[in-house]
C-alpha cells in the first residue's frame, strides 16, 4: 500500500450475515429472461428465433461492433419469446429480452475442476486469450459490465506496468468476491495469469480487504501453488476502496488523469470475478452464463451468496433464500450506497448484477427532507475524487452544467459519500448523476444536429450539381440545334445558288 | 524635429506593412460569427424562422437582420445560448412563428402512400426513402421533425409522432427539492 485513502468512509461491512453459509447454486428457474443489453456499449443482436431449441453455452445474441458482448444460453432450453420485459435499469422501462424455457431435465453442469495447470496457461497466446474472452461474452463483473475484450485490447496497445486484480468488494453488504476467493481461489489466480499473459503486464497485485480474513489464507496457498510472483495487498476496509481509480491510487500512488484511462498510466484493473470468468472461458471454453450474486440485507430471511444462471428472475433468488422478512420494504440491485432501487422483483439477474439487497425502513435513515447547505465542507473532506461537492451542487442547481463540467463533474464516481455525511440531508450525488446524464443527452443532440447539417449540406450540393448538369445539357442541346439550323440554312442557300446558276445557264 | 517626424513616419510605415501582410496571410475564410451561431442552432432545417435553413438564419443573425428569437424547435434553451454568445438579453420566442414542442419524427402511413415522391423532394436532410409509384418510408434516426414533408403530401399520409421514452434515450431526472418541514 503506497497511498492510504484519507477520504471516503469507514462503513460497517455487514459481511458476516451472508458469508455464514457456503455458496449454493440457485435452482434452474421455470423461465430465464435474458436482456440483449447487459453490458456497456451496443446491445447484442438475437441470432435465434422464437421456438428454436438451444444448447447450454450456445450463442443466442451476437455482439454488435467493437464495444459489445456476446450472450449465450445458460442451459439447454427452448426459446419461448423475444419480447420486451422488465429489466434491471433505473428507468424502470422494459428492455428487449430473449425468454428461454429450460428443458424439464435441465440441470446445472457438474462443477469444473478446481486445480489449475500452469503449463497449459503458459502455452496460450495473447491473441487467443483475447479472442476467447470476446467469444465468451465476458464483461466486467464488478458492476460496470464493460466488455473485457475491449479492456484487454487497450492493455495490449499500452505498456502495462501493474495488473491489479480487484478483490475489494465495491460496497458494504456485498460479499460475492470474498466467497469466490473462498470457494475457487484457483480460478481467480489462474485468470490473473491469463490476463497478465494477454496484456504482458510487468507485475501483478491482488488487492483484498483485511475484513475478508478467511479468504486471505486460501489465496496465499493458491499463490504458492501457482508459483508466480503475485503480490497480495491486504488493504484496510474503507469505502470506496473497490472503486477502480481509488484502488489504483492506493496500490500504486499514481492518479488516473481526468478524462484518462488507467492504461494511460500503465495500470490495468480487473475484478476478481472477471478473472475467474476468463479462466473458465479459456481453459474450459465456458462462456459467461452464470455468476455469483450476494442476496443480503436486513429484509431477507436467509442471506447468502448464490451461484446463479444469468437470466434467473430476482424473485426466484429471494424465494430460495427463505423469502422476505415482514418489514422488508425495498429492493436494491448493487450495494446500499450506489445501488439502484428496483420497482419489481420480476427482473432477471444480468452479467453486471453483483448483489440484491432487501431493505427495511430502519436501514434507510434519511427520508426526512433536505435543509439548506450550511457550507460545512464535510462533503469535500470525504470525496474520494477530491472534487468540490458544494460548488458542483450550486452550479447544477443553477443549471450551469458547462461550468460544472469545468469543475470536473465527470470525475465524480457517484459513490454517495457526500450524501452520507451531509448534515442537511442533501442528496448531492443524485444531482451529479442528473447533470452527467443531462450532459450526455446534450452531447447526443449536438451530434445529431451535426449529422443533420452534413446531410442538409450534402443535399444542397447534390441539388446544385444536378441543376448545373441540367443547364449544361440544355446548353449543349441548344448549341447542337443551332449548328444544325445553320447547316440547314447553308445547304438551302447553296441549293438556291445552284438553282440560280442553272437558270442562268439555261 | 525633422528627425522625429522621420522616425515616426518610418514606424508607421513599418507597422502598416506588418499589419497589411498579416491581414492577407491569416485571412479568415467565411464568417466566424455566423459559424458559431450556426453551431448553436438545432439543424432541423425546418425554415420556421422564415429563412431557408439554419445556415441562412445564422447569417441573418450575424448581420443583424434577424432577432435571436425565431428558432422554434430550438426554443428557450437555444435563445439562451444565442443570448450568451452574442452578449444580449434573452427574449421570449416569437409567438407568431409557433410554439416550442417536444421533439417529433415523421412517420408515413404506408397503406395510404401513393408513391408520388413529393415528400422526398421536400425533405431537407434526405431522410425519406422511396421511388415513383412505390411506397416511401422515413429513416427515423435521420428525421429532424421539421414538418416540411406534410404540406406537399397529396393524400395526407404523413404523421408526426413523439419519440417514445426508451432505455436508450432515458436520462436521470432532476432531483426534486424536498425541503424539511
Amino acid at each position: 500500500m503506497k497511498h492510504p485513502m484519507q477520504a471516503g468512509l469507514a462503513l460497517p461491512g455487514h459481511r458476516s450475515i451472508s458469508t455464514e453459509l457456503p455458496v449454493a447454486r440457485a435452482p434452474v428457474p421455470a423461465e430465464l429472461i435474458i436482456p440483449v443489453a447487459q453490458h456497456i456499449g451496443t446491445p447484442a443482436t438475437p441470432v435465434v428465433a422464437s421456438g428454436d431449441h438451444v444448447k447450454r453455452g450456445q450463442l443466442i445474441a451476437a455482439a454488435q461492433g467493437f464495444v459489445s458482448a456476446n450472450i449465450h444460453a445458460p442451459i439447454d432450453a427452448s426459446v419461448k419469446a423475444i419480447e420486451y420485459r422488465p429489466v434491471p435499469h433505473p428507468s424502470g422501462l422494459n428492455g428487449m429480452c430473449i425468454v428461454l424455457e429450460p428443458d424439464a431435465d435441465a440441470e446445472w453442469p457438474s462443477p469444473v475442476p478446481k486445480a489449475m495447470d500452469r503449463e497449459i496457461i503458459s502455452a496460450c497466446a495473447p491473441m487467443d486469450i483475447k479472442k476467447k474472452i470476446r467469444d465468451a461474452g465476458i464483461v466486467g463483473l464488478g458492476g460496470a459490465a464493460f466488455p473485457t475484450s475491449v479492456k484487454i485490447k487497450n492493455g495490449i496497445d499500452h505498456h502495462i506496468d501493474t495488473l491489479i486484480i480487484n478483490g475489494c468488494e465495491c460496497e458494504p453488504w456485498i460479499t460475492c468476491d470474498e466467497m469466490l476467493f473462498r470457494e475457487r481461489p484457483q480460478h481467480v489466480i489462474g485468470g490473473s495469469c491469463l490476463i497478465q499473459q494477454a496484456i504482458q503486464a510487468d507485475k501483478r497485485v491482488l488487492a483484498i480487504e483485511e475484513e475478508e480474513s478467511e479468504a486471505i489464507d486460501l489465496l496465499r496457498d493458491a499463490i504458492v501453488d501457482c508459483g508466480d510472483p503475485i503480490h497480495l495487498e491486504v488493504l484496510p476496509t474503507r469505502y470506496p476502496t473497490g472503486s477502480e481509480k481509488q484502488l489504483i491510487q492506493i496500490v500504486t500512488d499514481k492518479e488516473v488523469p481526468a478524462h484518462g484511462l488507467p492504461a494511460d498510466i500503465g495500470v490495468a484493473v480487473y475484478n476478481a470475478g472477471t478473472a475467474a470468468a476468463v479462466y473458465r472461458a479459456v481453459m474450459f471454453d465456458e462462456p459467461l452464463i452464470s455468476r455469483f450474486v450476494t442476496v443480503s440485507g436486513p429484509g431477507i430471511k436467509q442471506p447468502r451468496v448464490l451461484e446463479v444462471l444469468l437470466g434467473t428472475p430476482v424473485k426466484d433468488l429471494i424465494e430460495f433464500c427463505g423469502g422476505k422478512t415482514e418489514d422488508a420494504n425495498g429492493l436494491i440491485m448493487g450495494g446500499a450506497m450506489m445501488g439502484l432501487g428496483l420497482s419489481t422483483d420480476e427482473v432477471p439477474v444480468t452479467k453486471g448484477m453483483n448483489s440484491i439487497l432487501l431493505t427495511t425502513p430502519a436501514m434507510m435513515q434519511d427520508t426526512q427532507g433536505e435543509l439548506p447547505c450550511i457550507r460545512c465542507g464535510a462533503c469535500a473532506e470525504v470525496c474520494p475524487s477530491q472534487l468540490a461537492p458544494q460548488q458542483l451542487l450550486a452550479l447544477i442547481r443553477a443549471e450551469d452544467l458547462e461550468q460544472a463540467q469545468r469543475w470536473n463533474l465527470e470525475d465524480c464516481i457517484e459513490c454517495g459519500c457526500c450524501n452520507a455525511v451531509c448534515p442537511s440531508h442533501i442528496p448531492l450525488s443524485s444531482y451529479y448523476r442528473y447533470a452527467k446524464s443531462e450532459l450526455r443527452a446534450q452531447g447526443m443532440a449536438k451530434r445529431k444536429a451535426q449529422q443533420s447539417k452534413q446531410r442538409y449540406e450534402f443535399r444542397n450540393e447534390r441539388l446544385e450539381r444536378a441543376k448545373r448538369e441540367r443547364e449544361e445539357k440544355m446548353r449543349k442541346k441548344k448549341e447542337a440545334l443551332q449548328a444544325a439550323n445553320k447547316a440547314k440554312a447553308r445547304a438551302a442557300m447553296k441549293e438556291e445558288a445552284e438553282a440560280a446558276e442553272k437558270e442562268q445557264d439555261a | 524635429m525633422l528627425i522625429t517626424v522621420f522616425i515616426f513616419a518610418l514606424i508607421t510605415l513599418g507597422a502598416g506593412l506588418v499589419l497589411g501582410y498579416v491581414s492577407q496571410r491569416y485571412k479568415v475564410e467565411g464568417d466566424p460569427v455566423a459559424d458559431r451561431i450556426e453551431a448553436l442552432l438545432p439543424q432541423t432545417q425546418c425554415g420556421q424562422c422564415d429563412y431557408a435553413g439554419c445556415r441562412p438564419y445564422a447569417e441573418a443573425i450575424a448581420s443583424g437582420d434577424a432577432d435571436i428569437n425565431r428558432c422554434v424547435p430550438g426554443g428557450e434553451s437555444t435563445i439562451q445560448d444565442l443570448a450568451e454568445l452574442l452578449d444580449r438579453e434573452p427574449i421570449p420566442l416569437d409567438e407568431e412563428l409557433g410554439e416550442e414542442k417536444p421533439p417529433v419524427v415523421a412517420v408515413i402511413i404506408e397503406e395510404l402512400c401513393i408513391g408520388c415522391t413529393k415528400c422526398i423532394q421536400a425533405c431537407p436532410v434526405d431522410a425519406i426513402l422511396g421511388t415513383a409509384k412505390h411506397m416511401h418510408t422515413v429513416i427515423a434516426e435521420e428525421c429532424t421533425g421539421c414538418e416540411l414533408c406534410l404540406p406537399p403530401c397529396p393524400v395526407d399520409c404523413i404523421e408526426l409522432v413523439g419519440i417514445p421514452e426508451s432505455i436508450d434515450n432515458w436520462h436521470w431526472p432532476r432531483p426534486e427539492r424536498r425541503l424539511a418541514s
